[in-house]
């Protein structure tokens, strides 16, 4: 018995896709839907869930904590992808190149970004431990700064936890910026050369535009990174002191696992899911917009 | 134009600098891992007063790091694994097949990315529980269920769909010509020639499957099985053990991820310019 | 790398197929306890196992161990037992997962103090637990620097307040730095511990947390009592007689501020007195109660309780074990002398178990009498959890900003209580 190759050939494709598509379907898309599904209910751990329609929806719109959590979250996404992206420049600039001491340095600022979260917070707590002998309080003793309360000064705590989330981003940044330094054009910078122009002006006339995409890529993967902050924080501040570091996230892990108020944070979680898809397409919107003219 | 002294000497505080920033409070916590007196919280040491290895010991008998370091180096290493094989599969389909219903299955992957893995805990957590079809037995409580959850990643299908399709068609055609069946056709033209993606996925896979917290925190209720984010966080709350002894553990935990990237810097760096160029 | 995959891969099929065939007479049991306690647990475990022929399947989490119980729950895959802080009864009542004990059945049932069962009677008066252990806290203090700087044994808040100082700007330890402080507080949020540090505070001055009114409650927190005591930890923190990070810290990060000297005045219970006696020191620390407040001297009790899990099918086996953990040989063997190993029994629960000539220690006394003359639970209403969660997210802003109006912070906390009060259905009108 032989079988004909070409009646058979379209379902090549999905024998090859079939095993990421059960590992998908199994892991994240039925548990996906579930959590939808919870989400219209009040969920009882044992016994039966109550259907309470979009109530869960609607107490999301007029919860004054949530609603600082968002505010705060702002603040973060807001502060870690403009300073992140700067910063990461700045350095991309200083550390551009293939000599080897440069890329010495490259590979060694770049343990923050592989090392877990977890650590790293473990490191920060170390390093801005609010007594006057604290590693950081005491660089700042030396130059007659008084020690700091850093997480434990609610005026102080998101800035700390900022910080953190900002150093770890300016290695990965940074690469970005770095190939995308690589694929400017250097007759644009010779001929910025011929007409004389300073280096500044080098640097804002070629240098910028030319880093438009990596901009672009590396405020959109800060965007989704910082919206969805949670280990950070989790592991630092634990949302305190009186709430100034409280995020989205944290405030939906709280009300699933330590309120066990399932349904509501399964409520709150999908809008978040949602408005960062949103977010991705407009994204992608305005980045074609841009593109075409 | 030679830069002047100065200049060199301005972009060698520069660099100085940022090792500082970036290494520094690294070599602290390794420093104070191995210094003999006990640190008061809040402080490290530049440089070990009584040098000593009784932390390290100690972590690795008493606390049983080395348990827990086992437990992690399986689950990452079988899990980088299948995810890389799993991803390749479903990335050689997307890239190099025409088909209906690709631009979904593309999109409904893509979309996994953006969802926050604590959304689906509780819902992952009765799937993990309940008998799987066919075989009939629950993974949960074992391995299995804190690797076969991440096999799927979007992002390591996206990266390879995107190299994969940057390989010419002629390679293709000529195998095919020669009498290449489509598994082949993947194993002995397609795979070699992004080896470098391979490469990516897998320290990013790496990477992100050694990161997990959540998932062997809801996969398993049974210490012998714990990974090293979940024992670090025990044994943070852990009031009697010493600061050292936590931070000796902390740089246990910490060595994998150095030596993994150190060993694959290039394909990482790749990895990372590919995923951001084309993202 | 061939060979990591082949070792691993035969790992995987070793342990990760093998699903976990429970035996017949196997008891599974989850317990809030963490590595530090193991010894102790094996040690009783296999006591019992060789009593009864009972095997038990113990797994034992410090983090996260309702998250853990919720998803069981969830998923149907409760253990058979539980043991938790008694406080976290209300909860599990509200989960529906925890199932009631006829007190006069349990053998020895009769032998334990009332106080402690009372910790485990629901406002329906039906018991769904069994205590199996207490305490009560008291204060630890740097006995080698307090005589250094020439201060009595803190005796009231005044006391407390100029040791504390004293700690904070004398240099007790010597070393010619200002990196001392006075009193350590645990004052974060997170799971609720500033509400369990600052209750006894809140007593000392005279005030409550809740003011009951025949079976139903009021939140009674905006009192200038409550205020005072709120106002004088606040003290502490803003003039950094505290340690500075009080405001974030939880027991976790504020024993090793003790241990390693970098503060002076600490209160916790006895579970702390062997780790504190080799670090700092059983010389140079000393065990006192609570320096009394406007309204005298009052602290927080609490305990351990045994919950057997509504699922379960093995409640004969279950109740049994229980009757172990209680019975003299239990409570003995709970207190792990000898063990080197955390005791899970503190105070015993049993009335003819006399902790004081079990341990060596004798400052184990100062704790038994604490609880039997001073010590207080916290208010019992139907879950004190949630209540415990709002009023230490109160207490925590309150004490994070120096100049707040405290009376305004209380009552706010008061507002919130009472929303909660009324959910649970126990709001007096």
């Amino acid at each position: 018995m032989s079988i004909d190759p070409r009646r058979w050939r379209w379902a090549a494709p999905w024998l090859f896709l079939a095993p990421a598509l059960v590992f998908f379907t199994w892991f994240k898309f039925v548990p996906i839907v579930k959590g939808l599904i919870m989400s219209f209910y009040k969920v009882k751990f044992s016994g039966q869930s109550q259907w309470v329609g979009f109530a869960n929806y609607e107490r999301a719109l007029s919860d004054a904590a949530l609603h600082a959590a968002a505010w705060n979250t702002l603040i973060y996404v807001i502060s870690t992808t403009i300073a992140g992206a700067l910063l990461a420049f700045a350095v991309a600039l200083v550390l551009e190149g293939q000599a080897l001491h440069v890329r010495i340095v490259r590979t060694a600022i770049f343990f923050p970004a592989v090392t877990s979260v977890a650590i790293l917070a473990e490191v920060w707590r170390i390093l801005f431990y609010p007594a006057a002998g604290g590693v950081v309080n005491s660089l700042l003793g030396l130059f007659g700064v008084g020690p700091q309360g850093f997480m434990s000064d609610p005026n102080q705590a998101l800035f700390v936890v900022i910080l953190l989330q900002i150093w770890k981003n300016i290695p990965y940044n940074m690469v970005i910026f770095i190939a995308g330094l690589a694929g400017i054009n250097r007759e644009l910078y010779d001929a910025a050369d011929v007409d004389g122009a300073s280096p500044l002006r080098k640097l804002w006339h070629v240098t910028v535009p030319g880093l438009a995409p990596a901009f672009s890529v590396v405020i959109m993967l800060s965007l989704i990174r910082g919206f969805r902050v949670f280990t950070e924080i989790y592991t630092t501040t634990g949302g305190g002191p009186a709430g100034a570091t409280e995020t989205i996230m944290t405030n939906i892990f709280k009300t699933g696992f330590d309120r066990l108020d399932y349904g509501y944070a399964a409520a709150v979680s999908f809008l978040l899911f949602a408005f960062t898809v949103i977010l991705t397409i407009a994204h992608v919107v305005v980045k074609n917009r841009l593109a075409r003219t | 134009m030679r830069p002047t002294f100065l200049q060199k000497l301005a972009r060698g505080a520069v660099y100085l600098l940022l090792v500082i920033v970036f290494c520094g409070p690294f070599w602290g916590i390794v420093a104070t891992a191995f210094d003999k007196n006990t640190v008061q919280p809040g402080q490290l040491v530049f440089w070990p007063s009584v040098p000593t290895l009784d932390h390290f010991i100690y972590g690795w008998v008493k606390v049983k790091a080395w348990l827990y370091l086992f437990n992690s180096l399986v689950v990452v290493i079988i899990g980088t694994f299948l995810q890389t094989l799993v991803s390749a599969l479903a990335a050689y389909a997307l890239a190099r097949k025409r088909f209906r219903g690709a631009a979904v299955v593309t999109l409904v992957i893509l979309s996994t990315m953006m969802l926050p893995d604590e959304v689906i805990s509780i819902p992952l957590y009765l799937i993990l529980h309940a008998k799987l079809p066919i075989i009939g037995v629950s993974i949960y409580n074992s391995y299995a269920a804190m690797i076969l959850p991440i096999v799927g990643w979007a992002f390591s299908v996206f990266i390879l769909t995107e190299f994969m399709r940057a390989v010419p068609r002629d390679l293709e055609d000529a195998a095919r010509v020669d009498g290449a069946g489509e598994l082949q056709i993947f194993w002995r033209v397609i795979l070699p020639l992004v080896k470098p993606a391979l490469g990516s996925t897998t320290i990013f896979g790496f990477l992100m499957i050694w990161d997990q917290y959540l998932l062997p925190l809801i996969a398993v209720d049974k210490r012998e099985l714990y990974t090293i984010p979940v024992v670090l966080r025990s044994l943070r709350v852990d009031e009697i053990l010493q600061q050292n002894i936590f931070i000796a553990v902390t740089v246990i935990a910490t060595v994998p991820c150095i030596i993994v990237y150190l060993l694959l810097q290039k394909q990482f760096n790749r990895g990372l310019i590919a995923g951001a160029v084309k993202g | 790398m061939k060979i990591t995959y082949a070792v691993a891969s035969a790992a995987l099929m070793s342990v990760a197929f093998v699903s976990s065939v429970q035996a017949a007479d196997t008891l599974k049991v989850w317990m809030r306890y963490g590595e530090n306690e193991k010894a102790v647990l094996d040690a009783i475990t296999q006591e019992f196992s060789k009593e009864t022929g009972v095997t038990i399947d113990l797994f034992l989490a410090n983090t996260d161990f309702e998250t853990r119980l919720a998803r069981a729950a969830a998923g149907d895959s409760l253990p058979d037992m539980i043991i938790n802080d008694a406080t976290s009864m209300g909860q599990l009542l509200d989960m529906g997962i925890v199932k009631e004990i006829d007190r006069a059945s349990l053998k020895g049932g009769d032998q334990l103090y009332d106080v402690a069962w009372q910790s485990v009677e629901a406002v329906d008066g039906k018991y769904y637990g069994v205590p199996t252990s207490a305490q009560a806290f008291a204060v630890f203090i740097r006995k080698d620097w307090r005589e250094k700087l020439g201060y009595p044994v803190p005796k009231t808040w005044e006391d407390l307040f100029n040791l504390s100082k004293a700690f904070t700007e004398d240099d007790p330890d010597g070393d010619g730095k200002a990196d001392t402080y006075g009193y350590v507080m645990p004052l974060s949020a997170t799971r609720g511990y500033a509400t369990w540090f600052l209750a006894d505070l809140i007593w000392q001055a005279g005030g409550k947390f809740l003011e009951q009114k025949g079976a139903a409650y009021v939140s009674s927190l905006d009192t200038p009592e409550t205020a005072k005591a709120i106002s004088f930890a606040r003290d502490l923190v803003c003039k950094g007689f505290a340690q500075p990070s009080a405001i974030t810290a939880t027991t976790g990060d504020t024993t090793p501020v003790f241990s390693s000297g970098q503060a002076g005045i600490y209160r916790t219970g006895p579970y702390h007195l062997a780790p504190l006696s080799k670090e700092p020191g059983r010389a140079v620390i000393e065990v006192v109660p609570p320096p009394a407040g406007p309204a005298g001297q009052a602290e927080l009790a609490e305990g351990e309780a045994a919950f057997i899990m509504a699922s379960t099918r093995h409640e004969d086996l279950a109740k049994k074990f229980i009757e172990f953990l209680v019975s003299e040989k239990g409570q003995e063997m709970g207190m792990g002398v000898g063990t080197g190993s955390s005791p899970i029994v503190r105070l015993s629960i049993n009335k003819n178990v006399d902790v004081t000539k079990i341990q060596p220690d004798a400052d184990w006394g100062t704790f038994a009498k604490l609880y039997a003359t001073s010590a207080r639970y916290f208010p019992r209403v139907p879950n004190w959890k949630p209540i415990r969660q709002m009023t230490s997210d109160g207490f925590n802003k309150i004490l994070s900003d120096c100049s707040s109006d405290i009376r305004a912070g209380l009552g706010e906390i008061d507002a919130a209580v009472n929303e909660e009060l009324a959910n649970q259905g126990v709001l007096a009108r």
